[in-house]
């Protein structure tokens, strides 16, 4: 039973958003749009949801940044995938 | 050239017209000299040796060649260039730094059909006159070296190299120099002075045309492996027969080697990006796109995917996309880049163009042989300034600083390094402004606030 529960948790946890775009008062933001990258490749595009979070999952060859942006903010530095998930990131007007 | 098979999974494609590379990855095909018999090797150059040099100059003149290394140069008229009144020993130099990011062809001439190569090398040699040539090989060929210099023993053992090449009267020997890897051996005059044993700091031009002013000062040939090669199926075929593998500005065949997508070909010109591509490459893997396209080596400019171009002048002007356009010398010039040296780096959409303008700026800066201050310096900035952007660390104006430096390069330099490293940024900038300002942030300004204050004191007052 108990390792029952260990799985169901990790797939929900699986599920989860990884990242959360949210604006300078914390509110989420809708569709920004965040591309997984490799120092060489870029990933397709993923957008966040109405909650601001979107689910990126570590990838082969190793994600190293998330480019994250949406029209009417300003660019968001390059994001280190590497630290510990949920990652927030703040964009600002 | 019907019963020719090659190895399994090395055929060429239906669309490739081998010339150069007829004997390359072929089944039961070595680079023994009893081989290269075998199938009438060294009969042109026997032909040759029986002809006046004017008369082959005139062949190859008429043939159109045009210099395989990248600029282009029409052979037969480089040729002309020595001063008919010399009195100096006359060299020639088969130029085999293949360096070029992107580019691999000479390499495999050398591995697999040196005595093509030697072969051409007679015939050029008894052409302009010259009794001693030397082969130039990059170090990064140590293999390649070795059989030259084997294939070279076995011409001179079967006496076509050496003292009265059968019976011609004509003297000729051939030396490989192993270059030390650096990039800039292979422009003609830094390979000149490499040769010398110098520092290879490229000559100014003019006075130093290797053809008037080369090797030891006295008149040198400077010629790339497969223009070389080119000289025997310019004998065999006859100038006017060669012209009609490509057009009469392009002519004969052109080596192109592919990276992404591997083909190693020769591809009568004009054969145009969709041809290559697609129909000869098998295009993208699935789900992909293709994004962008270097279409000859590292230094040339690349070219979106999507672009239109207006090739032409005047009435003649056509408008062609991307994929209509030809890889000949002359179109790929009206369209802004160049067929260089025929590496073609090919992107498909997932690759990130900060990482490739980091790695090209990676490289010259690392080249640049440090003669002149605009290409040293600023290849080296270049490349600091393309680190913060690939590393997420820069504003939207380290872009257009980065366009600034190549500028002041280009144009400002002895030899044509400095264009090599200026190029790919100018254009890589030009094409793919969005996506570069995309990964930089004004969060990243880390100047302090007094200093972003002095310097908009500075900025504002009148020069």
């Amino acid at each position: 039973m108990r390792s029952l529960f260990g799985i169901l948790a990790l797939v929900c946890s699986s599920c989860s958003p990884t990242v959360f775009v949210v604006d300078e008062a914390g509110r989420p933001i809708e569709d920004a749009k965040v591309i997984p990258m490799s120092r060489s490749f870029n990933w397709p595009p993923k957008e966040t949801d109405e909650n601001g979070g979107v689910l990126v999952h570590q990838d082969l060859p190793t994600i190293d940044y998330l480019q994250i942006s949406k029209a009417g903010y300003r660019n968001h530095p390059l994001v280190n995938f590497n630290l510990p998930k949920p990652i927030t990131v703040v964009l600002k007007k | 050239m019907s019963d020719i098979t090659y190895l399994p999974g090395k055929e060429p494609h239906e669309k490739e017209h081998r010339l150069i590379f007829r004997n390359v990855d072929r089944k039961g095909w070595n680079p023994k000299i009893k081989t290269y018999l075998a199938e009438g090797g060294y009969e042109m150059a026997m032909k040759a040796l029986k002809m006046k040099p004017q008369e082959v100059i005139d062949e190859v003149k008429a043939s159109g060649l045009r210099g395989r290394g990248g600029a282009g140069f029409p052979t037969g008229i480089k040729w002309g260039f020595i001063p008919p009144n010399n009195t100096k020993p006359v060299y020639l130099i088969c130029n085999c730094d293949e360096s070029e990011p992107g580019t691999f062809k000479d390499r495999y001439i050398a591995h697999q059909d040196p005595h093509q190569l030697i072969e051409g090398m007679v015939i050029s040699a008894y052409a302009v006159g010259a009794h001693v040539a030397y082969i130039y090989i990059r170090e990064e060929f140590p293999e390649a070296a070795i059989i030259l210099e084997k294939a070279i023993a076995e011409a001179k053992k079967n006496g076509f190299l050496g003292k009265d090449i059968q019976g011609s009267g004509f003297d000729l020997e051939i030396y490989v120099h192993r270059g030390a890897a650096a990039y800039i051996c292979g422009e003609e005059t830094g390979l000149i002075e490499s040769l010398e044993g110098k520092r290879p700091y490229p000559r100014i031009k003019p006075p130093y045309f290797p053809a008037a002013i080369g090797l030891y000062m006295a008149p040198t040939i400077v010629n790339n492996v497969e223009s070389l090669c080119h000289v025997v199926h310019i004998l065999r075929m006859g100038g006017e027969e060669y012209i009609k593998l490509g057009t009469p500005r392009n002519s004969g065949t052109r080596m192109s080697v592919f990276q992404a997508m591997f083909l190693r070909g020769t591809v009568a010109v004009p054969i145009t990006f969709q041809e290559l591509l697609y129909d000869m490459c098998g295009g993208p893997k699935d789900g992909r796109t293709l994004k962008a396209v270097i279409p000859g080596g590292s230094s040339s400019k690349i070219l979106r995917c999507n672009e239109t171009f207006q090739i032409g002048r005047g009435d003649d002007a056509e408008e062609m996309t991307f994929w209509q356009l030809p890889l000949d010398f002359d179109t790929l010039a009206a369209a802004g880049s160049m067929a260089g040296s025929g590496g073609v780096i090919v992107m498909d959409d997932t690759r990130r163009m900060s990482w490739v303008l980091n790695n090209i700026t990676h490289f010259y800066a690392h080249e640049s042989c440090g003669q002149c201050t605009p290409c040293r310096e600023g290849s080296t900035w270049m490349k600091k300034v393309s680190d913060r952007i690939e590393d997420g660390k820069a504003t939207p104006t380290d872009v257009q600083v980065l366009e600034d430096i190549a500028y002041q390069i280009d144009g400002k330099t002895v030899c044509a390094f400095g264009e090599a490293s200026a190029w790919p940024v100018e254009a890589m900038i030009d094409k793919f402004r969005d996506e570069l300002v995309g990964e930089t942030s004004d969060d990243n300004d880390t100047r302090s606030a007094e200093r972003i204050a002095q310097e908009q004191f500075l900025s504002s007052v009148p020069q």
